[in-house]
């Protein structure tokens, strides 16, 4: 078996020098290589398959962004990590969108090949490469131009109304997913664990937010999705809003950030795959069979969570929305209470059309003490989140 | 009221009277008025006010032994008091600057003007006219405050470089010296096989010479000698090399700085040039070379923290100045002297200024930047601080070609400036 191959890029050789000498006790398991810009970088990339390419983010010529853009296209499966020495995250956003791990030089020797052996491992056990190509193509996933609208609104309205930006923040997919995989990163400021989305939205500061949004309307403005893919998305994000709004009130307190952004990522895989096709990747998407070129959604989305180093609970969540749920005795935890929104949110308008109704689970689950323990007309509560999420998304 | 003709002189006089009275009292300015020896001989209502005292009491005193009174006072003696010297010339003084003493003997700052009165040729006395600007100093003082803003706006752009410039030789500072602390256990472990094999402290003198050999060659290997031996030497040197680098990044940030002081000083500017280069480096380094030719100069009587502010800008702007995704570009800072003047250019081969908008590069606000990538004020602040050295600022630029910036400093500095 071949060793994984890493890859660094750096244009300060001294850089390379201290990395090749304090990473020579990984020489028995990687195989390093070396590059002193971009251009050689790619080189070496179009002449060996790579895991992990680990690049600085300014350089002359071409830059760290571009090159990491670049990969993303032409080589998809290599997991992309930035080291960097800059400290703006505001000039950082172009690399935020083309890379999958942030670090700040410094960084310790051990903390990067930790990084470095989290992304050697790809989580798809049968469709490994292919799950990691389909997921490493997505930069950011697809927002509907509704959304971008609200945003925008939103920040421009941040000085009369401060709330308006995080409860738009928390009904966007895509915004949502970026700040949680940002939000991981000592780059973009460190912050408590366990953060909804308003603590990362304030943690990050509105430019940042600003530069995040215009640089994804950029992203996806320009695309115009086919009419059965744009029904697809709407009834998908109706979904995942209304699941979000249900598992405000069905996790526990302490469950309840993690709970709204998995519920709100929910169909991550779908979109992932999608953003690839928009990008102009022949890829065969069955959204009926929830499969990309042959690869089930869930393992997609499961990898790209995976690359984005996403939250463990929120990634159990995630992947276990589509399996039958055996809540254990001490409660249902984020992935339970998420299955248990998605199950009730089924029964109203906003049901995903490619899942069932899963009754006699969802009644056992209602009979959990976690739930049966509250008075609450359920099904009401389901039917008034996805008459909510309908709402906003007519407006 | 009606009014006769009989009447009309009385009249006027009158009105006349109330217009002085009216002048005297509700004008903002001090005024009096003095003999020829300098008593006191009218006071208006604002000078009383502004110096506590009630007219009947100023009325006939020494002015100077009232305004300059001892200990508070600014401890002019009788004879050096610019006052009396002015009447004693009979010439009158426009806006000079004096410092006055209240009763309760705290002092003030003034701006006065002194007019002899004269009774044919004879010298009768004169007017001083006297404001006080206490408000006035407060507000320049909080215009300066201002600008020191703007000079921070300038050096928080340049933070975040700096920090870049730091960060990077410590990662590698950091690994080289893992690197090295691997190595040395490497070869720690190394010499004591060689000192069993020595049969140091042990009591296996009869190893065989071949078992010896083995071990030897065994360790060195596991130690992988040849690669440690290639390795360290750099490791060391680029380890020092790093330290070195943000020592002298600390050394160039704290003369760039420079006792900011309004203190004029003489100074050496290559200095400061070579400075400010190390400081910009990360605001430069990926777009252009900066090549330095700075000629023998003396030291030049100036603010070197200002001067540096505006290399800084004009470094800046250089780089800002070479086109998006072009070939990597020059910039030539160079010095030399002409006459009593120092000429520093600083010059582009980037995209040019637009003739239309050459003439508006020096004013306030003017930028071409985008948002948040210039206040406008770097090259407004230029001029400004080039004329404060009693110097001047020119530009020249070819579209496509480049711009040069050239400023002219006299080596002592603005003559007759106080400071």
């Amino acid at each position: 078996m071949t060793k994984p191959r890493v890859l660094f890029v750096d244009d300060e050789p001294r850089i390379l020098d201290g990395l090749r000498r304090s990473l020579r006790g990984k020489r028995a398991g990687w195989d390093m290589s070396f590059a002193p810009g971009g251009e050689a970088a790619l080189e070496l990339l179009a002449g060996a398959t790579h895991d992990v390419i680990v690049s600085d983010m300014r350089m002359p010529g071409m830059d760290g962004a571009e090159l990491l853009t670049r990969v993303s296209t032409q080589y998809p499966e290599v997991a992309r990590v930035v080291l960097s020495g800059h400290t703006e995250p505001e000039a950082a956003i172009r690399v935020a969108i083309a890379g999958h791990r942030f670090l700040t030089k410094p960084t310790e020797t051990e903390t990067l090949t930790g990084v470095i052996e989290q992304l050697i491992v790809k989580t798809s056990g049968t469709h490994g490469t292919q799950a990691r190509r389909i997921a490493g193509t997505a930069r950011t996933l697809p927002t509907l131009p509704a959304q971008v609208t609200e945003l925008s609104a939103a920040l421009s309205a941040q000085d009369s109304d401060a709330g308006r930006l995080p409860q738009a923040v928390s009904l966007d997919t895509a915004l949502t997913a970026k700040l949680l995989q940002l939000s991981n990163s000592a780059f973009f400021g460190a912050r408590p664990k366990n953060a909804g989305i308003a603590a990362i939205v304030t943690a990050m500061g509105v430019p940042t937010i600003q530069a995040l949004v215009t640089a994804t309307a950029a992203l996806w403005s320009p695309t115009t999705w086919e009419p059965e893919v744009e029904e697809y998305l709407r009834t998908a994000w109706r979904h995942a809003v209304a699941t979000a709004n249900l598992v405000e009130s069905v996790a526990s307190p302490a469950h309840r950030p993690y709970a709204h952004a998995a519920a709100l990522i929910q169909d991550i895989g779908a979109l992932a795959a999608l953003a690839g096709v928009a990008g102009g990747i022949t890829r065969s998407v069955d959204l009926c069979l929830r499969r990309c070129d042959g690869v089930p959604f869930q393992e997609v989305g499961v990898e790209l969570m995976h690359l984005w180093g996403l939250p463990a609970p929120i990634v159990t969540a995630v992947a276990e929305r589509e399996m039958r749920h055996e809540p254990a005795e001490a409660g249902l935890g984020v992935a339970g209470a998420v299955r248990v929104a998605h199950l009730l949110i089924q029964g109203t308008e906003a049901r995903d059309l490619s899942d069932g109704m899963h009754e006699e689970e969802l009644q056992n689950l209602l009979g959990h003490p976690q739930m049966a323990s509250r008075s609450c007309d359920w099904a009401a509560a389901a039917d008034t989140a996805s008459e909510r999420a309908g709402k906003w998304l007519a407006a | 009221m009606s009014v006769s003709p009989s009447q009309l002189p009385a009249c006027r006089q009158k009105a006349a009277e109330a217009f002085h009275a009216a002048v005297l009292d509700r004008t903002a300015e001090g005024l009096y008025t003095t003999d020829s020896a300098g008593h006191m001989t009218s006071v208006n209502r604002a000078a009383a006010l502004m110096l506590g005292w009630t007219e009947q009491e100023l009325l006939g005193r020494s002015l100077h032994d009232v305004l300059h009174a001892e200990p508070a006072g600014n401890g002019h003696r009788a004879e050096d008091c610019p006052l009396a010297r002015s009447w004693a010339a009979g010439v009158p003084a426009e806006a000079a600057d004096d410092r006055y003493v209240r009763k309760d003997g705290t002092t003030f700052e003034v701006s006065y003007s002194v007019s002899p009165v004269h009774v044919g040729a004879q010298l009768a006395g004169v007017v001083v006219a006297f404001r006080d600007l206490t408000e006035a100093k407060l507000s320049q003082r909080r215009e300066l405050e201002g600008g020191h803003d703007q000079k921070l706006e300038a050096l928080g752009r340049l933070s975040a470089g700096l920090a870049h410039e730091i960060n990077t030789p410590i990662q590698f500072v950091g690994d080289n010296t893992r690197f090295l602390a691997e190595a040395c256990q490497t070869m720690l472990q190394l010499l004591l096989v060689y000192r069993r094999c020595m049969g140091i402290g042990l009591s296996s003198a009869e190893m065989p010479w071949e078992e010896r050999k083995r071990r030897a060659e065994d360790a060195e290997a596991t130690a992988d000698i040849e690669y440690l031996a290639a390795e360290v030497p750099g490791a060391v040197k680029q380890s020092l090399e790093g330290i070195d680098r943000v020592a002298s990044l600390v050394r160039a940030m704290k003369a760039f700085s420079y006792k900011d002081t309004k203190e004029h000083a003489y100074a050496d500017l290559n200095e400061g040039i070579r400075t400010t280069v190390v400081v910009a480096r990360n605001e430069v380094k990926y777009v252009a070379d900066v090549v330095l030719d700075l000629g023998e100069l003396p030291d030049v009587l100036c603010n070197l923290g200002d001067l540096n502010q505006v290399f800084l800008n004009l470094l800046v702007n250089a780089a800002d100045a070479m086109p998006e995704g072009g070939e990597r570009g020059e910039i030539k800072v160079s010095t030399q002297v002409e006459g009593l003047m120092v000429v520093i250019r600083f010059a582009d081969n980037g995209t040019g200024i637009p003739e239309p908008i050459r003439k508006a590069v020096f004013d306030p606000f003017f930028t071409t930047k985008e948002v948040g990538k210039g206040t406008g004020q770097g090259l407004a602040l230029a001029h400004a601080v080039c004329e404060q050295h009693g110097g001047t600022i020119e530009v020249q630029s070819e579209l496509g070609a480049g711009t040069e910036f050239i400023l002219t400093l006299p080596i002592s500095g603005k003559r007759g400036r106080t400071t």
